[in-house]
């Protein structure tokens, strides 16, 4: 066995406007996969936040249903810029975001996400990256969107390890 | 019981790059695989690398179509010989910044053609220097996957560049 789960949160009646966290994150894997479901409470289609400082820089590769587009972003207070959820009634984005060599310091820490959500007349489907520029073990995490995730949105941790044997 | 997703090699690049990994002997019982890896290539020239694969040794019979998008660059989807994989940052990218990717093989040893597909990215802070590329894959090819080759592209794999193959157990 590889993938074991760390930590579930789902959102409780009131939503997440705080975030949610992830502390304490186990050492002992080598890739962390999170899975997400989740749904804003903004009015409107938000970003999903993660942590980030001024210098983080975001990129994605998205379709929106009628055309492809790439962005890049820095200088924000979040990552993920452009990766999505909605706020349509009972309608969630789902994503999976692994996080290669997350305790590895001798580099800095690449967020790769795949996923999206449709809304019945809009959608968009995303590949996105966040480059953390620290080496630092990761050792806790966090994700919100503008107004907090709503009700029955929940994040999953995955731990992934790897082999002893090469096969060289 | 069965395991899920059992991790069957890993490598890690040392201090001197090299232009492939390559894992042989890759058990034939489980039902699907999945190569995981955290890649960055010594090459100078280009702000993004394509890695690629050899099965079994061999390109013949490998193609692939992509979806990539280059921000502020470009974005476009094309097809071509080979197995090119999605984007890796490289020597011209932000110190200590490695691409992450997935390349997931269903049915690698059954007697049909071999599909592959993959998601890739590389990272630099940069916002013309990045890419990322989604890309389904085929060697048109029945034989069984014993073995996979990793080339870095136009660059070599640098130290602490990682690579697992896991295989995958249906219910």
């Amino acid at each position: 066995m590889s993938m074991f789960p760390i930590a579930s949160i789902t959102v409780g009646a009131g939503g997440a406007s705080g975030g949610v966290f992830f502390n304490n994150i186990p050492q002992t894997f080598t890739h962390l996969q999170f899975r997400i479901f989740g749904r804003t409470q903004n009015a409107g289609v938000t970003s999903i936040y993660v942590p980030a400082t001024a210098s983080t820089p975001s990129h994605y590769l998205q379709g929106d249903g009628a055309s492809v587009t790439s962005t890049a972003q820095s200088g924000l207070p979040y990552g993920f810029y452009g990766t999505t959820v909605p706020s349509a009634t009972s309608t969630f984005g789902s994503y999976i975001l692994d996080i290669l060599d997350y305790a590895n310091t001798n580099k800095y820490k690449t967020y790769r996400i795949v996923g999206g959500w449709d809304a019945n007349g809009s959608g968009r489907v995303t590949l996105g990256s966040t480059l953390q520029q620290s080496t630092s073990a990761m050792t806790s995490f966090y994700f919100d969107t503008e107004n907090g995730f709503a009700q029955y949105s929940r994040i999953d941790l995955y731990g992934i390890s790897t082999s002893n044997a090469t096969g060289a | 019981m069965s395991v899920f997703l059992q991790p069957i090699y890993t490598q890690t690049v040392g201090a001197s790059a090299v232009a492939s990994v390559t894992f042989n002997s890759i058990p034939q019982g489980f039902t699907d695989l999945k190569l995981v890896f955290s890649g960055r290539t010594n090459a100078s020239s280009v702000d993004r690398d394509v890695p690629y694969i050899l099965i079994n040794g061999t390109s013949v019979g490998t193609t692939n179509t992509r979806l990539y998008g280059i921000p502020n660059v470009a974005n476009g989807s094309d097809r071509s010989s080979g197995l090119n994989l999605g984007y890796v940052s490289t020597a011209t990218n932000t110190s200590n910044t490695f691409g992450s990717q997935e390349v997931y093989v269903p049915n690698y040893s059954g007697a049909n053609y071999k599909s592959f597909v993959i998601d890739g990215i590389s990272e630099s802070n940069s916002t013309t220097q990045t890419g990322l590329t989604l890309v389904a894959g085929l060697w048109s090819n029945t034989a069984a996957i014993t073995s996979l080759s990793i080339y870095g592209g136009s660059g070599s794999w640098v130290q602490y560049s990682t690579f697992t193959l896991y295989g995958i157990t249906k219910g």
